[in-house]
């Protein structure tokens, strides 16, 4: 039973990588090859960026000997990066997948349902570590002359997932229970994702002061690693290729992942299927106000946002960016336009800036995921008496009213504090809103050509989906062009030239774009 | 009410709905039977303006359905064979929801909500949020939120599906008080001794062609509509 649960999670998985299975359409080798490149070349964009870190810290670390420095370090960005990549989908997975109960009904152990969904798990966790455990390896001056060490560094990638699946399963089952008892569950589950978030995004932006101060002191973090043990015995066994720790550490791991299975299956059924425990509303009869159907598509646009918390992390988290941006610039921006580096280098940073923000507009793609969120619920707007233009209209809505104000806000406050001039302050005020514009308008474009109505969890939908991908990897494409055209080309392609370029390209493009969603659009959404 | 003319529908090379005629007339009730996959949802789904067609015309209190759909949504309401409505609505805001989209009146939305969720048993459930409610529960909101504006015509796929007695009973109540205002019923359903009892006309539908359609006694003469529905199954096999 086992054999089969398991093959149809990896199916289920496959489809999300391929991108098949996702409309009544087969899906062409083609559109398969592309969303497969798609999915390798985010993980791929992620390596870069640990590939960073690897590359400054080998070298040093090799000479003195700390190697286990070097992969406790590893051990650490790798655990963290699974563990915010699947906590939430331990959650949705494990104890909130739709088919639950329908599974339990049937003659199969709760144990091999379980397992079955670990599986997908411990392989996502795999695949996300690979951006981390790739360079690190690469990077290292002697894993290339000792075969040992790929040995060693092949356990370690088995490992390490298994015993972070132990944690993120049981972290996820805590945030279930915690969500079960909560009244708002989207906030809490807003308040436990951001908090990783925010993890994650202080590390990335002091990143750069950590490398300097690790290149100059490589021992700093010797002591505050040193000190958990199970980090320091994978990080040497690997580092000095002991098999002892390897062995030690390959039986914490079982033990941990055993330990969880066996906790997770005595409670799986009850939590599984329990009911909410929160007490119920009661119903105080009172007159509504009465809306537009217009205002009122739109409402309900803003209540799926709201309820999902999926849905408000993955397509608005650029707003969260965007705002915290435009605070940080508020309160700080005229500190760091005093400073002589400042003086020094404006004329390479405020275009950088710029791009950083067109950037952040670009991770707002609420339409990309909004045709096929309507899953099972399609009939609705299409037996309404309303046009699918307006449907199409009230979910572009929603991503202005989400993604412009931001935007427009953290334009206002870059123009005011970071000493933009002349054509660099028109474009600051105008292109991170324009970008935003295009990202909706895209999103939809590319959601109504790829939907996808057969997801058993809406993560699914919003995450994975080939709209959303193609939307989010378009717009870093317009982000990158003109940055790399004025690196490569710096004599003749200047910022203000790359600005006024991407103006024109956006306002044409989005030109475009709305005049197919206006045209098209509502046919191609009535066949749906 | 509703005229269906020479109505035809493919799915790649399949024919779902081949050349099915029907009229349907105020005050009627028109059960819609037939077996699993012959046609039915497809048909009522083309009625309802979601799904395109390729062939025939549908018309609906005089308007064409593919030349003005958004009027004829509006004469009509539609429920669908599982009772998928926003999920993460509560019952009520889902109601006014629609409420609003029908343009009804606040104040007469508020009457009407009260007095069926009333008598179907709902309304301290309303605040609820619909992921909170039981299949019967949401199948019960559906069929308030198909009155609230009161159509002319209503659709419906297998209502009883999933209704308790009393609301299945209270349902057929509600589905001749409708028609005795001068509106009209087509619904399909696979509970012969309900549409038996209940409608003034029957269509039977097999792989997507109309086999017999009628009044009640015309079609089934002396015999059940069971025995009738089995026989002819048989002859058109």
């Amino acid at each position: 039973m086992l054999n089969i649960l398991l093959r149809t999670r990896i199916e289920a998985l496959l489809s999300v990588l391929t991108g098949a299975g996702r409309t009544k359409k087969a899906q062409s080798k083609g559109k398969l090859i592309g969303f497969a490149t798609l999915m390798l070349l985010s993980l791929f964009s992620l390596g870069i960026l640990f590939a960073r870190i690897f590359e400054v810290l080998a070298t040093p670390l090799s000479m003195l000997g700390m190697g286990w420095l070097y992969f406790g370090m590893a051990v650490v960005m790798s655990f963290g990066l699974m563990l915010i990549g699947n906590v939430i989908l331990a959650k949705y997975q494990l104890f909130e997948a739709r088919d639950n109960d329908l599974l339990l009904s049937m003659p199969i152990k709760p144990i091999h349902i379980l397992l079955s969904r670990l599986f997908l798990l411990l392989v996502l966790a795999w695949i996300i570590m690979l951006p981390v455990a790739v360079p690190c390896l690469l990077f290292w001056p002697e894993s290339l002359g000792f075969p040992g060490q790929l040995a060693f560094w092949t356990v370690f990638v088995l490992i390490l997932p298994l015993l972070n699946l132990a944690i993120s399963s049981l972290l996820g089952w805590l945030l279930h229970l915690a969500s079960n008892k909560a009244k708002n569950k989207t906030l809490l589950t807003l308040v436990v994702t951001l908090g990783f978030l925010g993890v994650y995004m202080v590390f990335s932006f002091k990143l750069n002061s950590i490398l300097s101060s690790l290149a100059e002191n490589p021992s700093m973090l010797e002591k505050p690693l040193g000190s958990a043990a199970p980090v320091v015995w994978l990080s040497k066994s690997i580092a000095e290729n002991r098999l002892d720790l390897l062995g030690l550490m390959l039986v914490i791991a079982l033990a941990a992942f055993g330990l969880c299975a066996l906790l997770l299956q005595r409670t799986f059924i009850k939590t599984a299927t329990a009911k909410s425990t929160v007490a119920k509303r009661v119903y105080v009869e009172q007159t509504a106000e009465a809306r537009s159907p217009r205002a009122a598509l739109l409402l309900h646009e803003l209540s799926r946002l709201w309820s999902s918390p999926a849905y408000l992390l993955n397509g608005a988290l650029g707003s969260f960016f965007t705002l915290a941006a435009a605070v940080y610039l508020l309160i700080k921006g005229r500190s760091l336009t005093a400073s002589a580096d400042w003086q020094m280098i404006s004329f390479l940073l405020q275009p950088l800036i710029l791009a950083g923000l067109c950037y952040m507009a670009s991770l707002v793609f609420l339409t990309a995921p909004s045709i096929s969120l309507e899953g099972k619920y399609l009939w609705i707007p299409k037996s309404l008496p309303v046009s699918a233009w307006t449907v199409l209209q009230a979910k572009l809505r929603l991503h202005m009213l989400i993604a412009l104000p931001p935007l427009v806000l953290v334009s206002v406050a870059a123009a005011l504090t970071l000493g933009y001039e002349g054509q660099m302050l028109v474009l600051v005020l105008i292109l991170p809103p324009l970008f935003g514009v295009f990202s909706g308008l895209l999103g939809l474009f590319e959601n109504l050509r790829h939907p996808n109505f057969n997801w058993i969890n809406e993560t699914q939908a919003v995450k994975s989906g080939a709209s959303v991908l193609l939307t989010m990897f378009i717009g870093m494409g317009f982000v990158l062009l003109p940055v790399l055209l004025c690196v490569l080309f710096s004599d003749w392609f200047t910022p203000e030239l790359a600005g006024w370029g991407m103006v024109v390209l956006l306002a044409v493009l989005s030109g475009l774009l709305y005049l197919w969603l206006r045209k098209k659009g509502p046919r191609v959404f009535r066949e749906l | 009410m509703l005229t269906i003319n020479h109505l035809t529908k493919t799915y790649g090379d399949k024919k779902a709905v081949d050349d099915l005629s029907l009229h349907i007339a105020p005050g009627e009730i028109y059960g819609f039977i037939g077996h699993n996959g012959a046609g039915k949802t497809t048909t009522l789904k083309a009625c309802a303006g979601i799904l395109p067609f390729e062939g025939g015309s549908i018309r609906v209190d005089g308007l064409d359905i593919v030349s003005d759909p958004l009027e004829c949504k509006r004469k009509m309401a539609y429920l669908p064979d599982n009772p998928d409505i926003y999920e993460y609505m509560s019952g009520i805001r889902y109601l006014n929801f629609i409420g609003d989209v029908f343009r009804v009146d606040p104040a007469v939305r508020r009457e009407r909500i009260h007095k069926y969720a009333e008598m179907l048993g709902i309304e301290g459930d309303l605040a609820q949020p619909v992921s909170a409610f039981s299949h019967g529960m949401k199948q019960k909101l559906v069929l308030i939120s198909a009155w609230i504006h009161e159509p002319k015509l209503i659709l419906m796929d297998e209502p009883f599906v999933g209704l308790d007695p009393k609301a299945a009973f209270l349902l057929k109540e509600l589905m001749h008080e409708h028609c005795d205002k001068g509106g009209a019923i087509f619904f399909s359903t696979h509970v012969l001794d309900v549409a038996e009892k209940l409608c003034d006309k029957v269509a039977i539908i097999k792989e997507g062609r109309l086999i017999a359609s009628g009044s009640m006694q015309e079609v089934k003469g002396n015999e059940s509509l069971e025995e009738v529905f089995l026989e002819l199954e048989d002859d058109h096999a």
